[in-house]
């Protein structure tokens, strides 16, 4: 095999050669925001043009790394994975780069949801996703074990519903009065069941609503 | 450079090699737990939240049954004493700085928490800075010598050298960030100015002293963009003198706080800091929390107490738990991971 002197894409995306196609993709989000020409993180060390230049290589490395199959033959040529590739392969070669100008490419329409990492990895589990897809009333426990399903911890997933960690605990533990609000309720589990791409958000957060309303009403009558 | 002028580095390029002492090597470094640990908690900028970070963070390491120090090094501007509820002391680092008083064990004064001691800064003398110039190696070997577990500094506002060198030759360094471009600005000036520190520093870089000053100046001769393209030409000139350079640089690993959050897209503003400083500088450095925008901040300044103590259930005071245990190493950063 001939080895050339390659660049490690991985370092381009602030990546580890064992990350995920999932870890790739957020990566390069988070990438492609960090030199976006309004950035703040860059504020004050590099210019437009010096901006728009990484912004080229954050293009040309996810053009490898974020096709699963591209990325296969990249690691073999570079020794991060065993396997065989072509002695002539090198992955400059697959990069298009005609398209990989920057302003080309509008790099604000990605997904806020997509800056939010999961960081906890769970086994795909089809009987809860149909259970998830097909749930007709919700509770505080089944909402959290859907954010915990989806790899989600308290504060990363506060972060991506815009909402504080201490309302989801609270959500969670259906104590809606440690809401500071408890008057966005509805609001707020509307949004969890969104950001946990939980079908019928609105007749779901209803129940979730009336069974505590009930279970309140109950309670009172009890200690009359 | 881009973007930044060139700084004052305050080691004169002339400066032989006996006069440009290296002060990092000169101090004994912490090496086992019979030594405390020191932390610089630094930021480059007022108002960042350093003397809250520094109070809250020594209150926790104190609650942990640890013996703590708290030192205020603002000497320009020195609270610390508030924030931790402790009236003006009588003596200050100033009282020690012009030898009035000997041993700073008789600088310290206690705070309500069990464990949690410090030592106040400057406050009535205009040329206490010049003075600390002269004594900053003595003030961190009899710092290192102090029956203490922990001793946390609380840096002042700016990228003065001297302050850049209390960061450097502190164990673990820590620096605080607001999520607004001023903020950042200074941050970003802060650890240039401590890299360069370093690397003048550096005993086995003492025969590049004019190319480091070459090239950290903005509109410099050899083509240098960023600090990391200096280790290139360097390394091109003398690969061992590179590797001296990758070895410096690598000790140099700031822990960052992003202090003031009020969206998600602020938190993630702490993983940006670290990609582009490892591509800038070639340093790693590590987000290891941030703190909410909250009232119970003011509202706890107001009461002279800090946070964590006047509001133990608050969010801050879960966000400066966090921190800590991520400092101590009980909990992972926030990126790299």
């Amino acid at each position: 095999m001939v080895m050339q002197r390659k660049k490690n894409l991985y370092l381009v995306l602030d990546l580890t050669t064992r990350c995920t196609q999932n870890e790739i993709l957020h990566a390069y989000n988070r990438a492609k925001s960090t030199y976006s020409r309004d950035s703040l993180a860059a504020y004050s060390l590099y210019d437009d043009n010096a901006k728009d230049s990484i912004l080229r290589e954050i293009e040309d490395a996810y053009h490898i790394l974020g096709d699963a199959r591209k990325r296969r033959q990249y690691d073999v040529s570079m020794g991060y994975a065993e396997g065989s590739v072509d002695d002539n392969y090198n992955y400059e070669d697959s990069i298009p780069h005609s398209h990989t100008s920057p302003s080309s490419t509008p790099i604000k329409n990605f997904k806020k949801k997509l800056e939010v990492t999961p960081n906890i990895r769970v086994e795909a589990n089809p009987a809860f996703e149909t259970e998830i897809q097909e749930a007709s009333n919700l509770s505080g426990a089944f909402l959290r074990s859907i954010r915990l399903y989806r790899g989600y911890t308290e504060d990363q997933f506060a972060g991506l519903c815009h909402l504080k960690a201490d309302h989801i605990i609270a959500i969670e533990e259906e104590k809606p009065l440690n809401l500071h609000h408890p008057v966005y309720l509805r609001g707020h589990l509307m949004l969890i069941c969104e950001a946990l791409q939980i079908p019928n958000a609105n007749m779901l957060a209803k129940t979730y609503i009336e069974r505590l309303q009930q279970e309140d009403k109950l309670a009172r009558n009890k200690s009359l | 450079m881009e973007g930044i002028d060139s700084l004052d580095l305050a080691v004169s390029k002339d400066s032989s090699k006996d006069n440009n002492k290296i002060f990092t090597d000169t101090i004994p470094k912490v090496q086992t737990r019979n030594w405390p640990r020191i932390w610089a908690i630094g930021g480059g900028k007022g108002g960042v939240g350093k003397s809250l970070i520094s109070a809250n963070f020594s209150w926790l390491l104190a609650q942990e049954g640890k013996r703590v120090l708290a030192v205020d090094l603002d000497l320009g501007g020195s609270n610390l004493h508030t924030c931790l509820g402790v009236e003006p002391p009588r003596l200050g680092l100033s009282d020690w700085i012009h030898g009035r008083c000997n041993n700073l064990l008789d600088l310290t004064h206690p705070t309500l928490q069990p464990g949690l001691h410090m030592i106040s800064g400057a406050s009535d003398s205009i040329t206490v800075t010049s003075h600390m110039e002269d004594r900053k190696r003595d003030l961190f070997a009899e710092l290192t010598n102090l029956p203490f577990d922990e001793i946390v500094l609380d840096l002042g506002a700016g990228s003065h050298p001297l302050t850049v060198d209390f960061f450097n030759c502190a164990d673990e360094g820590v620096l605080s960030i607001l999520p607004e471009p001023t903020s950042v600005e200074n941050a970003y000036r802060f650890i240039r100015v401590a890299f360069y520190r370093r690397l003048l520093h550096c005993p086995e870089l003492q025969d590049f002293l004019s190319v480091i000053h070459e090239g950290a100046e903005a509109r410099n001769t050899l083509g240098v963009r960023s600090p990391n393209d200096l280790k290139e030409i360097i390394a091109r000139i003398d690969p061992k003198a590179g590797a001296a350079f990758e070895r410096e640089i690598a000790k140099m690993r700031p822990n960052i706080v992003v202090n003031q959050v009020r969206t998600s897209q602020d938190i993630e503003i702490g993983k940006s800091i670290c990609g582009v400083s490892r591509r800038y500088f070639g340093i790693d450095a590590r987000y290891v929390g941030y703190v909410d925008y909250e009232n119970s901040v003011w509202k706890a300044v107001r009461l002279k107490r800090p946070a964590v103590a006047e509001f133990p259930r608050s969010i801050l005071a879960a966000r400066i738990a966090r921190l800590t245990k991520t400092l101590l190493g009980e909990e992972s950063a926030l990126f790299p991971r």
